[in-house]
């Protein structure tokens, strides 16, 4: 069937006309006529059709070889007249000017060429693994002209001094600037980077480098930052303007070597004007500017390492002297406003000007904390600083303002090593408060000690808010107290107060005691024998420090009203029955210890209200000393509160018995840890174990390893841990 | 290895395996004649006699190396259980000279050998202590000890150590511990008589970093 078909065979038509070699020439000769016009810029009268057909023609019939080497010649003929023709031109501006021109009609000229010869880009140019005919035209162009040697140095160096003149202020012909770049990047990526972009990154830093060493011997460091950030800006619209994109990474890192990595370190340190003075003045848009630029560098030393350095360092130094000023170390309130007013200036530099970087931070608490400790009284004048502020409760201040106060305040107590000291203190100051009634707000007690809970956990509050308990408790107490004795709660015409302390809770000073006066003891008496009634088996112990009286006096002119310790009732009261006593008979009356007896009867005869006459007269209480009742004091108030003398710090041996208690307090919570890590790891070497028990602990205190070493020795005694056999540096756990 | 040293040394004598019963009668009697009146024990006059017997001073290392072979608990006196478990040891022994000299043989092969001065050591603690209930050994005594035991071995170090103690007042009040003791002798052992090859690093007891402190302020003066 198939064979049936094919009968009718139609055959393709065949040109048996074979193009012959003179043939080729003249229509060759057409084409190099029409090529000439199109370089002349006179394509218009040219046939695009015919022209295409005989380059068609020339390619099919085998030419394309004769074809592609005349395009090449007549093109180099041509463009090396061009070169010369440009060469010529004297004027500088007129020589850019040509050049382009050449080069926009060269362009021009090679797509029209490019049109006509289409056929042999298809055919030809494929097979023979030549270069297309566009590309090669640009080649040309390349090798004639751009690299012509009397056109390539004049160019490139009339292209850096237009630059040079844009950085140095003066307009200039930026679309001039954009054909020549994009010239460069047409004729190829290697001529761009090799012709132009090379030289220029050259000339660049020669030009930052000469620049920025004379700029910043002339002005501050500020005006040199502004001018670098200036510079930077201006590179960057350099490369949108008129550069190639690709340029621009490597410029902007020759502009942030030569403008900033090299002078770091000047600009930094520079007197009067660099960032340790701008910190100083916290100059937040500078120092923001600082942070933008040195944020840049990252080799070979990250830039911002050396402002964290230089703020650590200024912190420091701030820190130091602020610690160690004597004035300051004088007023305890004065002194944590001094670290509040330092951290918030810092703070606000950190968060204003360096964008809150977090490293900032940490260096900034690495610093507090440094020289925090320094000053081992650090950790009591912050509580004294609470205390105050709980105390008087600036007036004025809100619950939010004073919320934020106390959070200030948990910031620094977060940079103390020996938090179980403030712990002391803050139960002696809280106990004075509450036992005082001098706080002002339950709700800012409560937020303070939440806040220390936050921070420190449950077990370092637990007795802070066994104090509060007591309170509650001792409240309900007093109103069971009032309700036994029928409705009030006098004794003998004495009203009594009391508030019940549990033991451990409160500090409470052993072996403070004295002789309460038989009127006042038969009132504790009755309170006591209500109380053992309700809960049998406890035991009652007054607490004479820490009470206070309200008395009714009788002067000669008029009666008054005193709050007094419970110290100064004793003494007061002694003066019922006799004018005038001497010290020792008022040692021996009341027994109160000689420290606190000395500072009652200070307050009472030699401080704002002399309820009593010293004699001799004098500002410190002598044993020699004889005192005698005031019948002539007057006081404008009819009430008065006679405060106890003291410096609101503790004297050097209450500060050395609040110590050793610190210290004792620490031995079992060293030992519970040395044992609680033994338990798990059964066996450990010595330094191991004194880091292990240091981590574990420096949430409440920084352990010394002697101290620790102490522990060890004192659990091997015990037999908790016996020494490896084989290693003596190893400890056993005995169970 | 004390008893094998000396089982080669005498071996022309009797020889009695280790886990028979003692032979030696001699030194088994020797207990009658020396104590007390009323009770199984000697008692410090009996102790002093029997030094006399055997020629030796009651302060002589020789006497402390003998309490420390028959296990004494407490100072100037032996049991008789003691004395009874202690006659493996000396069944070799059959007059004063031979126990003085089977003595003076323990006493050199303890020195040679660290777990045997190490057990000497330690027992010497548990010997000097006053009372079962008080852990710490008095100053005094752990000095004279120090002399006893290792004045010869470590002259340096009992010479220093010693002058240590001496001036040393809390140390007086609260007297040495076990484990302060044990690190002594590890101490004299390891350590060069001018501590500069001590290590701060940290394990040895309190009382030798003060001591080494002490002993460089003295060094300086």
């Amino acid at each position: 069937m198939a064979n049936q078909r094919t009968r009718f065979v139609i055959q393709p038509f065949r040109q048996n006309h074979q193009m012959d070699e003179e043939y080729a020439t003249t229509t060759w000769q057409t084409l190099r006529e029409a090529i000439h016009e199109i370089h002349r810029q006179n394509a218009s009268g040219l046939s695009f059709e015919e022209l295409y057909r005989n380059a068609y023609n020339m390619v099919l019939h085998k030419y394309g070889e004769k074809l592609y080497s005349g395009l090449v010649d007549t093109i180099t003929e041509h463009l090396r007249s061009i070169a010369a023709e440009i060469a010529e031109a004297n004027d500088d501006i007129l020589f850019l000017k040509e050049l382009k021109k050449k080069w926009e009609e060269h362009k021009l000229s090679s797509i029209m060429i490019r049109d006509i010869l289409m056929y042999m880009d298809r055919t030809y140019v494929v097979q023979q693994k030549k270069t297309p005919v566009y590309d090669r035209s640009l080649q040309i162009f390349r090798d004639e002209v751009c690299r012509n040697p009397r056109i390539k140095d004049r160019l490139l160096g009339l292209l850096l001094e237009l630059i040079q003149r844009e950085r140095m202020g003066e307009m200039i012909d930026r679309s001039l600037m954009k054909t020549f770049s994009g010239m460069f990047v047409e004729l190829g990526r290697d001529v761009y980077s090799r012709d132009f972009e090379a030289p220029f990154l050259a000339a660049s830093t020669t030009f930052y480098q000469a620049e920025s060493q004379e700029y910043i011997l002339q002005n501050s460091a500020s005006d040199y930052m502004k001018h670098a950030e200036v510079r930077l800006h201006e590179e960057a619209e350099r490369v949108r303007h008129y550069l190639d994109s690709t340029t621009e990474l490597k410029i902007k890192e020759i502009a942030e070597r030569e403008l900033i990595a090299k002078h770091m370190k000047t600009l930094a340190e520079m007197e009067n004007s660099g960032i340790v003075t701008m910190i100083e003045d916290s100059k937040i848009a500078e120092l923001s500017r600082a942070y933008g630029l040195f944020k840049r560098v990252t080799q070979p030393t990250p830039g911002l390492g050396i402002i964290r350095e230089l703020m650590a360092a200024n912190v420091k130094r701030v820190g130091m002297e602020l610690v160690k000023d004597e004035e300051r170390n004088r007023d305890p309130v004065l002194y944590v406003q001094g670290l509040l007013q330092l951290r918030a200036k810092y703070e606000k530099v950190i968060t204003n000007a360096f964008l809150s970087d977090k490293q900032f931070y940490n260096s900034l608490n690495q610093a507090f904390e440094s020289f925090i400790n320094v000053n081992q009284h650090s950790p009591e004048y912050i509580s004294l600083f609470v205390d105050d502020q709980l105390r008087k409760g600036l007036k004025g201040t809100s619950e939010e303002e004073m919320d934020n106060i106390l959070e200030e305040v948990v910031m620094l107590f977060r940079y103390l090593q020996e938090k179980d000291v403030f712990e002391k203190y803050y139960k002696q100051h809280l106990a004075k408060r509450l036992l005082g009634g001098r706080s002002i707000s339950d709700d800012a007690e409560r937020s303070m000690i939440a806040k220390l809970k936050h921070e420190c956990g449950y077990q370092f509050t637990s007795k802070l808010e066994g104090m509060f308990n007591d309170m509650k408790l001792s409240a309900d107490t007093q109103e069971g107290f009032k309700q036994s004795l029928g409705g009030s709660s006098k004794v003998g015409g004495i009203e009594l107060m009391v508030h019940v302390l549990t033991t451990g809770f409160w500090p409470t000073q052993l072996g403070a005691k004295c002789s309460l006066p038989p009127e006042i003891t038969r009132c504790c008496d009755v309170f006591k024998e209500h109380y053992l009634r309700q809960h049998s088996g406890r035991r009652l112990q007054w607490q004479p420090n820490m009470g206070n009286a309200d008395l009714k006096a009788k002067f000669s002119t008029r009666k008054h009203e005193i709050n007094v310790s419970t110290y100064q009732m004793c003494i007061l009261l002694l003066f019922n029955t006799t004018d005038t006593m001497s010290y020792e008979d008022i040692v021996n009356a009341t027994s109160i210890p000689v420290a606190d007896l000395k500072r009652a009867l200070q307050s009472l005869a030699c401080a704002k209200f002399k309820v009593l006459n010293k004699e001799p007269k004098g500002r410190d209480v002598d044993d020699t000393d004889s005192f005698s009742f005031n019948a002539d004091f007057t006081c404008k108030q009819l009430r008065f509160k006679v405060a106890t003398v003291s410096a609101q710090k503790e004297t050097e041996t209450e500060k050395q018995e609040t110590r050793h208690k610190v210290d004792e307090d620490r031995k079992p919570q060293i030992e519970a840890a040395i044992v609680r890590i033994m338990k798990s790891r059964k066996e450990m070497e010595h330094n191991a174990l004194i880091s292990e028990v240091t981590t574990q602990l420096t949430a409440r205190f920084v352990p010394h390893p002697n101290f620790i070493k102490k522990r060890i020795e004192s659990l091997i005694e015990r037999e908790f841990l016996e020494r490896d056999a084989s290693n003596w540096r190893k400890y056993k756990y005995l169970a | 290895m004390a008893s094998r040293l000396l089982g080669g040394r005498l071996s022309s004598g009797k020889r009695a395996p280790c886990n028979e019963a003692p032979t030696s009668t001699w030194f088994e009697n020797l207990f009658d004649a020396y104590k007390d009146a009323d009770e199984q024990i000697i008692c410090p006059e009996g102790v002093e006699r029997l030094c006399q017997a055997l020629n030796l001073d009651p302060s002589d290392v020789l006497v402390l190396v003998f309490a420390w072979k028959l296990g004494a608990k407490r100072m100037g006196y032996f049991l008789h259980e003691e004395w009874l478990a202690g006659c493996k040891s000396f069944s070799s022994a059959h007059s004063t000279s031979e126990l003085c000299n089977l003595l003076k043989a323990i006493h050199d092969s303890t020195l040679r050998d660290p777990s045997a001065l190490r057990s000497i050591h330690s027992f010497t603690h548990k010997f000097c202590r006053e009372d079962e209930r008080v852990r710490n050994v008095e100053i005094s005594s752990a000095i004279i000890m120090l002399q006893l035991l290792h004045g010869k071995t470590f002259p340096a170090h009992v010479k220093n150590l010693v002058a240590f103690m001496e001036s040393n007042a809390p140390l007086q009040k609260r007297g040495v511990s076990h484990d302060e003791w044990m690190m002594i002798l590890q101490f004299c052992r390891e350590v060069e008589p001018d501590c500069s090859n001590y290590q701060d690093d940290g394990a040895w007891p309190v009382l030798l970093d003060d001591y080494v402190e002490w002993y460089q302020k003295q060094q300086k003066l």
